[in-house]
């Protein structure tokens, strides 16, 4: 191998020159907009819901600047422009790239990624520069149990999600519908949103004694490919439910095997999902039957939810079953609405106007979001959602949301 | 001799240029660009003198900057250390975890050593987010984040560090050490009947590597404020910095300094336009490079020079 | 827990890694060549069975007829065009450029088939037969390929002239140019059999797994787990390895946090190149 000793003034002069100028190229813009700064999953192994994220800020953007803008305190209306980049579903990408959005964009306000690790490691550079941060991506308490000042989250917690569901458990079997104690197989994501997960659980389980038996309680990792050896613990625990906490690429593979190694039980949840448009492609019948508690379903019947559903059907030509781009849509009309509220562009105004706002009709179960003053996350109701065969979705709790009734115990093919 | 003092004067411009440059230039995201810069370079140059100039390929050093990444973290979250104190504690740390694996695996030659560096470091990755009451889990652990934030001082801090590690690295290119290392490289067994040490000066050459990147990862932390096993010890990390000293010039005292500077281009301005063809990109580049080129941009320009001047070609072969 | 199937789990499994391990195995066997794009080929070639059946109906089974010739074709290219070029460097030039390949594949199927997890749905994919435990039809068919492209291997490298040269020139390369062994031509087409074989274990994976463009990363660090165990380069060894690996990984549920699994390949793989670099067997069999 040679080692080389010349000098290497060329070609360090050069590169230097090269990084330098194309900085300076950065972009100036005018200011007689609101920039709104963003990174999305839109590619990597959250693509699918990078993209769902990017249909419902849009839209929410196209219906602001219909209206010719948002109004502000001194009388001007002004327009939102929606400054995106992708964070290709990487964390340490979403930092950089929301670090370019404040120094050099010089963005006025963010709005969040996808999926609780990219929330989590992304939240902390609006913190650090104190720029209103609005998310509709990260469910993870844990993101919001940070004592960050500047980070709103409209997802309601997945501690509440998992609650909900064992509350619709605990129905079930006051019903008759599942055993008395009911025998309980839990997995769980081996992160923030995992242990959130686990904690609903667990907090229901105190409240119900007697109810619910936990016979399997594992944590596994999240890139994980093979779950034969989850699946044969879970099968030999021998359960009633099983609730397995996932995001859709660890359902995807996960319920894939599971129904490949012919596990059966009365009722299987996995967390969030199920309903998805992609889940029947992928994995055919199996998904029959599987229950996931929702932020939205397009089944919900209030008009304001009903109108989205519609306005969605008709920009992008599909019909819409997945909640994304409706908590994208909540998440950016309630940014606007806080810049409404505060009149001017002034961030301390806004985030204090985030901190007060009772946003209301929202789509989303329970028509309001509003955060918690400490914790600045959402609180509302879940929308629990069962597949039926043939590719039907009914909604099957709360009761005053129902559009069907639950099938307990999952009939055995 | 006059020669020598031209070529000092230059890079003495070049270094008070950078120094001077946070003064008149406010725009924070060229701040920021010249430390990730700065950290690039850091980490390529610790990768170096272990595959450079030792010639062992690691796969595996990811979980280095990992370990400086979390003791600074753990030391500052659970201990209340000032960070800038962790910075040596995260290297040394990364070295001695570095002699710990090393001491068994640099026996293996060639292909099994760098396939086992692999093994290394996605078991690191998944030991620290299994180990959660330590590491907080893979859902990483987020460091205390200051009210009021300048990036200048981080300016300093890396631009001190990467000036530093530099140096170090031309010491080694130019001691005995050195030249042990470089022996290892073209022939062990060869360098073995020479009377070299080659076990002792694998392993120091590793701990060595394994210390820069460890301060590499320390720092990294203190100034994204997250750290995330699935981030600092991810393959892909390993992956940047075989890319850069590839790209660079393996072996070579300017390789990871042209690499890291190419590959922040790369990223900071052409793949945020194309973001759907990084892998191709980098791909490309490594295939090219191998093929046609296997000095990198160091030795392209060594090559390019020798023929415009069409003089006796320098140095030693 | 039901020892009967964490043993007919480690068996099942055992021929699945086996066959997406003879690839890897019988490149390094001949050529001394790591081909770091055996997960890539596993990946693309899972993607070609899923586009054959959700767009044409085609079967896997049916869809390995077009999957093998079409990999080997691009194993021959991949091995004329790229790593031909650089057998005289030193043995890690090829394991780097190798690595850019499965770098340029992953690429290519982010392109085509983006980033989200796919998998098909196969009609038979619910049934099971009962042996000692219910066993999917996925599974056996796996099991009942793996068998045979094992004879088949196995016949083709002791009965024809190929084979033979393969074998050949895995003890000595120089000495093959001697006596008139096309040393070039037989490095093509070991490496072209040696993907096509990692197709044919990427197109099995697929019946059973979901996958994304980063699929087959774990994969080939088993596959290497599995030749290093079985002494690098005989193919019976290959089967003893894929075992050994799969039954520790199916009994190991017993002792082993389910978080750790993955840890054990890793750690199973260093301690045998430390340990015994020769592999179980203690020598190095040959082919």
């Amino acid at each position: 191998m040679m080692r080389h000793r010349s000098s290497w003034k060329t070609g360090l002069v050069v590169l230097l020159v090269a990084a330098f100028c194309m900085v300076s190229v950065a972009a100036v813009y005018a200011a007689d907009v609101i920039k709104v700064g963003c990174c999305l999953t839109l590619t990597g192994k959250y693509a699918k819901a990078g993209k769902f994220f990017k249909r419902g800020y849009e839209m929410a953007i196209e219906e602001v600047n219909a209206k010719g803008g948002i109004h502000l305190k001194n009388g001007k209306k002004m327009k939102v422009k929606l400054i995106l980049y992708d964070d290709k579903s990487d964390p340490t990408t979403a930092v950089n790239l929301s670090e370019h959005l404040i120094t050099v964009d010089k963005v006025n306000v963010m709005l969040g990624s996808y999926s609780t690790s990219q929330v989590n490691a992304q939240s902390v550079v609006p913190e650090k520069y104190g720029v209103p941060y609005v998310n509709g991506g990260g469910a993870s308490s844990f993101i919001y149990a940070r004592g960050f000042k500047w980070i709103f989250g409209t997802l309601a917690s997945i501690s509440e999600l998992s609650y909900t569901e064992m509350t619709l458990l605990k129905e079930l079997i006051d019903k008759g519908k599942l055993p008395k104690p009911c025998k309980l197989a839990l997995s769980w994501e081996n992160n923030a949103h995992g242990k959130d997960f686990e904690a609903g659980v667990k907090k229901a389980m105190k409240e119900h004694p007697g109810y619910f038996k936990l016979v399997l309680d594992e944590p596994f990792q999240k890139n994980t490919k093979n779950y034969a050896p989850l699946l044969i613990k879970v099968k030999s625990a021998n359960a009633d439910v099983y609730l397995s906490d996932c995001h859709f690429p660890q359902f995807s593979a996960q319920h894939k095997q599971y129904s490949e190694m012919g596990l059966y039980h009365k009722f299987v949840s996995y967390g969030a999902r199920g309903p998805e448009s992609n889940a029947r492609k992928s994995l055919g019948d199996a998904v029959n039957y599987l229950v996931a508690a929702q932020w939205w379903t397009p089944l919900l019947p209030y008009p304001q939810s009903k109108a989205f559903a519609k306005m969605y059907k008709e920009k992008y030509k599909e019909d819409i079953s997945e909640w994304y781009p409706a908590l994208a849509y909540e998440t950016a009309r309630i940014l606007f609405k806080a810049i409404e509220i505060a009149g001017s562009l002034d961030r301390k105004a806004i985030r204090d106007a985030l901190e007060n706002i009772e946003f209301k009709p929202a789509i989303v179960a329970g028509q309001v979001i509003r955060f918690d003053k400490k914790t600045h996350q959402a609180h509302y109701p879940y929308v629990i959602v069962q597949n039926m065969p043939g590719g039907k979705i009914v909604a099957v709790y709360p009761k005053n949301a129902a559009t069907g009734k639950i099938v307990c115990p999952m009939p055995k093919k | 001799m006059k020669r020598l003092t031209k070529t000092q004067v230059f890079y003495g411009i070049i270094v008070l240029f950078l120094f001077l440059l946070p003064l008149f230039v406010h725009n924070q995201y060229v701040i920021h660009l010249g430390i990730m810069t700065f950290l690039f370079i850091t980490i390529a140059i610790g990768w170096n003198i272990l595959g450079g100039y030792t010639g062992q390929i690691s796969f595996g050093h990811a979980s280095f900057f990992g370990i400086g990444a979390y003791t600074t973290a753990i030391l500052w979250l659970r201990l209340g250390m000032p960070p800038l104190l962790t910075i040596p504690l995260g290297g040394l740390l990364a070295a001695a975890f570095g002699i710990l694996w090393g001491y068994p695996l640099l026996r293996l030659r060639g292909y099994f050593f760098a396939i086992a560096t692999i093994g290394v470091g996605e078991a690191t990755r998944v030991l620290a987010s299994f180990w959660e009451s330590l590491t907080g889990g893979s859902s990483g652990l987020t460091l205390p984040v200051p009210k009021v934030f300048s990036k200048v001082p981080f300016y300093y801090e890396m631009l001190i560090i990467a000036f530093l590690v530099f140096l170090l690295s031309v010491w080694v290119y130019k001691s005995k050490f050195g030249l042990g290392l470089f022996a290892i490289k073209d022939d062990i067994d060869a360098s073995e009947t020479l009377g070299i040490n080659t076990p002792l000066y694998k392993i120091l050459a590793l701990a060595l590597s394994g210390f820069i990147v460890g301060i590499g990862g320390s720092f990294y932390a203190q100034y994204i404020f997250y750290v995330e096993p699935g981030d600092v010890f991810s393959f892909e990390k390993s992956v940047n910095l075989i890319l850069i000293n590839i790209v660079g010039g393996v072996g070579t005292i300017f390789g990871p300094v042209f690499g890291a500077l190419i590959f922040l281009v790369l990223q900071e301005f052409v793949l945020v336009l194309f973001p759907n063809l990084h892998l191709l990109v980098y791909g490309l580049l490594l295939v090219l490079i191998i093929i046609y080129q296997p000095n990198g941009l160091a030795g392209l320009i060594a090559y390019v020079k020798r023929k415009m001047k069409k003089t006796k070609h320098d140095g030693g072969t | 827990m039901s020892i009967n199937y964490l043993l007919v789990n480690a068996i099942l499994f055992g021929a699945l890694y086996a066959s997406i391990a003879y690839g890897l195995s019988i490149i390094y066997g001949v050529m001394k060549v790591v081909n770091l794009a055996h997960g890539g080929t596993l990946m693309l070639s899972a993607y070609v069975a899923y586009t054959l059946f959700t767009y044409l109906h085609v079967d896997p089974i049916l869809s390995l007829f077009v999957a093998l010739p079409v990999f080997f074709v691009l194993g021959m290219l991949i091995q004329r065009y790229l790593v031909d070029k650089i057998m005289d460097a030193p043995q890690i030039a090829s394991l780097l450029l190798l690595f850019g390949v499965w770098l340029l594949m992953k690429n290519v199927a982010y392109l085509i088939w983006s980033g989200d997890e796919v998998g098909y749905n196969l009609s038979y994919a619910l049934k099971t037969i009962k042996i000692l435990v219910p066993v999917s039809i996925p599974r056996i068919i796996i099991f009942v390929i793996s068998i045979v492209t094992t004879v088949l291997l196995l016949m083709f490298l002791k009965r024809t002239y190929l084979g033979k040269a393969m074998r050949a020139l895995s003890q000595n390369r120089d000495a093959c140019s001697l006596v008139g062994i096309p040393v070039r031509r037989v490095a093509q087409i070991t490496f072209g059999l040696g993907t096509a074989l990692a197709a044919l274990g990427g197109v099995l994976a697929s019946m059973i797994y979901s996958f994304s463009p980063e699929f087959g990363g774990n994969f080939l660090l088993k596959s290497f787990c599995i030749i290093v165990l079985g002494g690098m380069e005989s193919t019976l060894g290959v089967i003893v390895g894929a075992l050994v690996l799969s039954l520790i990984e199916s009994f190991s549920i017993l002792v082993i946090p389910i978080d750790l699994q993955e840890m054990i390949s890793f750690v199973l793989l260093v301690l045998i190149l430390v340990v015994k670099p020769t592999g179980i067997f203690g020598r190095r069999a040959t082919i």
